[in-house]
């Protein structure tokens, strides 16, 4: 069975389906692309549900790439190698599952353009494949960047029938904020790389092998830094944090659900991996600043999302303020934060990309996102009525869902810290999340749907089969994880 | 036969869950659901849980406890279980709940009998029953709160049944934001807890808050923490339990509720969400033991919400606030009774409480419809009961005032002749507005309310026969209000007091004050969010201005600078050019003489070079 678990497969496969259907070898035919596209997607979810049926948290899935025998870049040390632990595993799965719906619901919502636009939608999944399954700093470091060119025409592309010229705009300004970020990380990357070498003269850059105690203090605490910095602003931690609410408003609707499904983990999977494992000692420093800086990511942007007007402003802000809630887990410090982290990364990766497929159907149907235009439409969507009240509800953590769990795990571990009071303090700041979340969800859904029908939407359409075919695994997402927790949290080790 | 229904209890519970699923999803997977079927299955599961909660109500003497429970979050030596746990208590309130909700099923099936969607309504009801009852057997605090939560969820959407009907869902929205208060106070309560159990105490299975170990707990929590920080965390609990009971300040949360349907308030006002704050009070009293101020200031929070409530209730004109406000009032009595560590007179009040209200609520006539004689009748029984004249509201209310001061008294038989007379008030003003007919009654309906009664009058024959209680000043309190009601008002002498009219009518202007000054601040900061996002985060003049600047400088640089000496070197060689031109005369003579004096300039110079060398060299050596 071992000939079958290959990770560079796993990775590459997307990569080389993407070539050959941005070949022109392959038909321009609008259907056959999207089958073809649709059918790796499922084939890469399968294979990772494949992979998670012979996963043993024990004994990772380790493989190495060797060119001619010889390492990648010998020089510097660097191998071409990958790793998938549990953390990993889960973050796999929730990539290659959001990336299978995205695509199921890119029939609606993409009109234009198909070939371009599957062809970058595989490559992203297998550029975020990557970022989740590198074990060397500069493996990882690359496909960091190679995110952002499927990320930028994604986002700015011209997919749908009507023009969006803001689009643009905001793709300009999300390929600025990361490429910025990610310039400071690689700062961060070489000063590790070169230190660990002339303190320890092994040259290495792999995450588990690199050396750090010998390090002196100052110099760690620069190179934290700089990954807070890198990592912070595709998290996004505050004043890092504009570009994500152009973007994922501005973006296709599936592109959204991919980019606040897992475009924002990439930020937190990387804190985890450079400052929580690999930078700890200094982490244990730099957790209660974060912390605070996670509060205001919670509080500040929940008021925030109240105030909005445009549906998928609420959600991409609400977003926001959710990866304040991860951030705190990480800033724990303890096993109890590290679970409900990962774990809210889990929940918050469905219920975000159910929303934004909510708001997506909303916006085709109605041609408004303006809260103060919608509305009234329950009576004619049941379905979709009834499946948007349970991710909202899920979304502002309600029993039997998953974000359930990793709230109240959150608020535990930042109790349990052991990194002093300011953790215990800001369990307690962040607890009103429960209230300010659940105003501006129960706005989002009772100005959207509930109230007198109204004459604009009266010959509106329920949501199709594949529509509802999305919605509905999300929710059963939601459920699996929410009643029996255990399954995830036993893979966190 | 007593370990087997204490084995398989959870099963009992997980019944109405399982009906809920059938009702919901049974229409995806070709079951066939008809009108019959849905309500026998929702009785079907109400009746098993009577039958199994009273069944198991012989068995377990007071001290005994049967526990069961697996660990459903487990990491590393945190450990979170999920059971059941049946004690005496729970048991009473399990059983209330599922008769109270047994005969408010069978009401719906009348109430909802030409309305639509009632496979929904059922399937709530059923998921209601479930999460209340899932609180009640709860073995553990984190259990708790998860069904507190769902239960809190089920509410607003039960009370938000008809979502096309605007105010409805914006009352359904506030009594859950309202709620989610509480909620958070307890999770608040419970991580601190959790916190010092399982940092200090010598087993760490102590940290999931158990009941079996609450006596332990609380002790231990008090001794490791210090006192303000113990006093927090009893006040957390008793403020989730306040919120949840519809106490001052919260209760603004019950009249909104009275949205729902008939049915739904009936239960909401019984024996279940408020019921919930009675229950986790008396579930705490260990902490609270060690607090006597806690106790105080809930024996404090119940006597005034007792007294605000009441005065609210008497100058309601509408029936359903009324009772809302009667809700708050008699749960306030509760508290009151708790507060004074009276919990047999605290728990006959609930009963009698959860018994007579929903009786109350079946009543009442629609709006704008006569009222029939047969329910006028058993309106006024429902409200002798509940002033305390009859049956077991007044058997509750003689062993509350048994136990209690002079002043105790005084406030009981105030609030006693209180109850009287809204409810009396209330009678009559109904029947002035509506009229009375003889009209048909509807047997389902008169089955459900002689259920209550005669619950009712089983349970106040049976106290009597084991109790030897007085008859007590809130009798005769009472009394004397239904008379002097009924003589003031046929002889029109009611009189509206300019100011406190007003003030009780509108209950004290709570909810205004909160809509006002508490929602209008929330829009403030998140409008004054929304200005610091747009104007300040995303606000990228600066930058732009900024870079605007470096790139001018860099243009004048390049401009001035850089192209002025690129210009001058030119213009320079341009010269040269022409001067070198001017020498070009295309004759080989010119030339040959350039090349000579050329020639002669290089050789003069080395020459020259050598001799000043030589002449260094000497003039060194």
């Amino acid at each position: 069975m071992d000939i079958l678990i290959s990770i560079p497969f796993l990775v590459f496969f997307p990569m080389l389906a993407s070539f050959f259907i941005m070949s022109p070898l392959f038909t321009n035919n609008e259907i056959s692309i999207r089958r073809f596209s649709k059918s790796i997607f499922g084939f890469i979810f399968l294979y990772t549900i494949f992979l998670l049926v012979m996963f043993d948290t024990a004994n990772p899935f380790i493989s190495k790439i060797s060119f001619f025998g010889l390492d990648w870049i010998q020089a510097l040390g660097v191998q071409f190698s990958f790793k998938i632990d549990g953390i990993g595993m889960i973050l796999v799965l929730l990539t290659s599952f959001i990336f299978f719906i995205s695509a199921i619901s890119s029939k609606m919502n993409i009109r234009k353009n198909h070939k371009f636009y599957y062809s970058m939608l595989l490559l992203l999944m297998s550029a975020i494949l990557g970022i989740f399954t590198a074990s060397d700093m500069f493996v990882f470091f690359m496909f960091w960047e190679l995110e952002l060119i499927p990320a930028y025409f994604l986002i700015g592309g011209d997919f749908s029938l009507e023009t969006n010229t803001e689009a643009k705009k905001s793709a300009i300004k999300f390929v600025l904020f990361t490429f910025l970020g990610s310039m400071v990380m690689l700062l961060g990357i070489l000063l590790l790389h070169y230190y660990s070498y002339m303190t320890s003269q092994t040259l290495t850059a792999n995450f588990s092998e690199i050396f750090t105690e010998r390090i002196p203090v100052i110099i760690k605490l620069i190179i934290s830094a700089c990954f807070i910095i890198g990592f912070g602003v595709k998290l996004p931690i505050i004043p890092l944090h504009t570009w994500l609410p152009d973007a994922h408003t501005n973006a296709p609707t599936p592109i959204s659900m991919v980019l606040a499904g897992i475009m924002l983990k990439t930020g937190a999977y990387g804190i985890f991996r450079f400052n929580y494992q690999i930078m700890n000692d200094v982490f244990q420093i730099f957790a209660p600043v974060l912390a605070i800086f996670a509060l205001v990511n919670i509080i500040y942007t929940a008021f925030v999302a109240y105030a909005q007007t445009d549906i998928k402003r609420i959600v991409a802000y609400s977003s926001i303020s959710n990866m304040g809630l991860i951030l705190l887990g990480l800033c724990a410090f303890n096993q109890i934060g590290l679970n409900a982290s990962v774990f809210h990364m889990t929940a918050h990766g469905l219920v975000t990309a159910g929303l934004f497929m909510i708001c997506g159907i909303v916006y085709l149907r109605c041609k408004t996102r303006d809260i103060n235009t919608l509305g009234g439409i329950a009576s004619n969507m049941p379905r979709l009525f009834g499946l948007a009240t349970l991710i909202v509800l899920a979304s502002i953590g309600v029993p039997a869902f998953a974000p359930f769990i990793s709230e109240v795990l959150t608020v535990i571990s930042a109790m349990f810290s052991n990194l002093g009071i300011v953790l215990k303090v800001s369990a307690i700041v962040a607890l009103p999340l429960l209230i300010i979340s659940s105003c501006y969800m129960l706005k989002f859904l009772h100005c959207g749907f509930m109230g007198e029908k109204q004459e604009a939407f009266a010959k509106i359409n329920d949501i199709t089969t594949h529509e509802f075919i999305v919605l509905a695994s999300v929710v059963a997402g939601l459920l699996l994880f929410g009643i029996f927790p255990s399954a995830l949290l036993g893979m966190i080790g | 036969m007593e370990e087997l229904i204490s084995e398989n209890l959870y099963l009992i519970i997980l019944l109405p869950l399982w009906i809920f699923l059938i009702l919901m999803l049974g229409r995806f997977f070709a079951v066939y659901i008809n009108k019959t079927l849905t309500h026998a299955l929702t009785l079907l599961s109400s009746a098993m849980g009577v039958i199994a909660t009273l069944g198991l109500y012989k068995f377990f003497t007071p001290d005994k406890i049967y526990e069961y429970s697996y660990p459903f979050l487990k990491i590393n030596d945190f450990v979170v279980p999920f059971g059941i746990h049946i004690d005496r208590m729970s048991l009473m309130f399990t059983s209330v709940l599922f008769f109270v909700s047994l005969l408010i099923q069978l009401f719906s099936i009348s109430y909802m009998k030409d309305k639509k969607k009632q496979y929904r309504f059922f399937a709530l009801l059923n998921l209601f029953n479930f999460s209340i009852a899932g609180l009640f057997l709860s073995p553990n605090l984190f259990q708790t709160y998860v069904f507190w939560e769902l239960a809190g969820v089920v509410s607003y959407l039960l009370i938000g049944f008809d979502y096309d009907q605007f105010k409805k869902s914006v009352a359904a929205k506030k009594v859950f934001i309202i709620n989610r208060i509480g909620d958070t106070a307890f999770l608040a309560g419970i991580t601190m807890s959790s916190y010092f159990l399982y940092e200090y105490a010598p087993v760490k299975s102590l940290a999931s808050l158990s009941f079996f170990d609450i006596n332990t707990s609380s002790v231990l929590i008090g001794a490791y923490t210090s006192r303000p920080l113990f006093l927090i965390i009893c006040w957390l609990f008793l403020t989730a339990a306040i919120v949840k009971s519809a106490q001052l300040p919260f209760y603004t949360w019950l009249q909104d509720a009275m949205e729902a349907k008939l049915p739904v308030s009936a239960l909401l006002h019984s024996s279940t969400l408020v019921a919930l704050g009675i229950y986790l009070t008396l579930r705490l009293l260990p902490f609270y033991t060690l607090a006597p101020i806690v106790l105080k200031s809930a024996t404090v929070i119940g006597i005034l919400t007792a007294f605000v409530c009441s005065l609210s209730a008497c100058s309601q004109t509408d029936m359903k606030k009324t009772l809302a406000y009667s809700t708050s009032a008699q749960f306030g009595l509760m508290f009151f009774a708790i507060g004074v560590l009276n919990i047999k007179a605290a728990i006959a009040l609930f009963c009698a409480h959860a018994l007579i209200k929903p009786m109350l609520f079946i009543t009442i006539p629609n709006e704008n419809e006569k009222w029939n004689y047969t329910n006028f009748v058993l309106f006024l029984i429902g409200g002798l009961s509940l002033s305390g004249v009859l049956f077991l509201g007044m058997l509750s209310k003689e062993i509350f005032v048994y136990s209690l001061g002079t002043t105790g008294k005084t406030l009981v038989t105030i609030l006693s002749f209180l109850t009287a007379f809204y409810i009396t008030r209330i009678a009559l003003v109904a029947t002035d507005k509506n009229g009375l007919e003889k009209g048909n009654v509807n047997i389902i309906e008169i089955l459900s309310i002689s259920g209550f009664l005669i619950l009712n009058i089983g349970i106040y024959v049976y106290l009597r026969k084991i109790g030897v209680y007085k008859i007590a000043e809130p009798f005769w309190a009472a009394i004397t209000a239904w008379i002097s009601v009924y003589i003031l008002y046929t002889k029109q002498g009611f009189y509206k007091i300019p100011f406190i009219y007003p003030l009780c009518h509108e209950g004290f202007y709570l909810d205004k004050l909160y809509m006002t000054v508490v929602v209008g601040t929330y829009n403030k900061i998140a409008k004054l969010s929304d200005l610091f996002e747009t104007k300040i985060f995303s606000n990228y003049k600066p930058a732009l201005l900024f870079s605007k600047c470096g790139v001018k400088t860099v243009c004048w640089i390049e401009e001035n600078v850089m192209n002025r000496a690129v210009s001058a070197i030119v213009s320079f060689s341009r010269q040269v050019s022409t001067i070198s031109k001017q020498l070009q005369t295309k004759n080989v003579q010119w030339y040959n003489l350039y090349g000579f004096m050329i020639i002669t300039a290089i050789i003069s110079c080395l020459v020259l070079a050598y001799i000043a060398f030589l002449a260094y060299i000497e003039g060194v050596g």
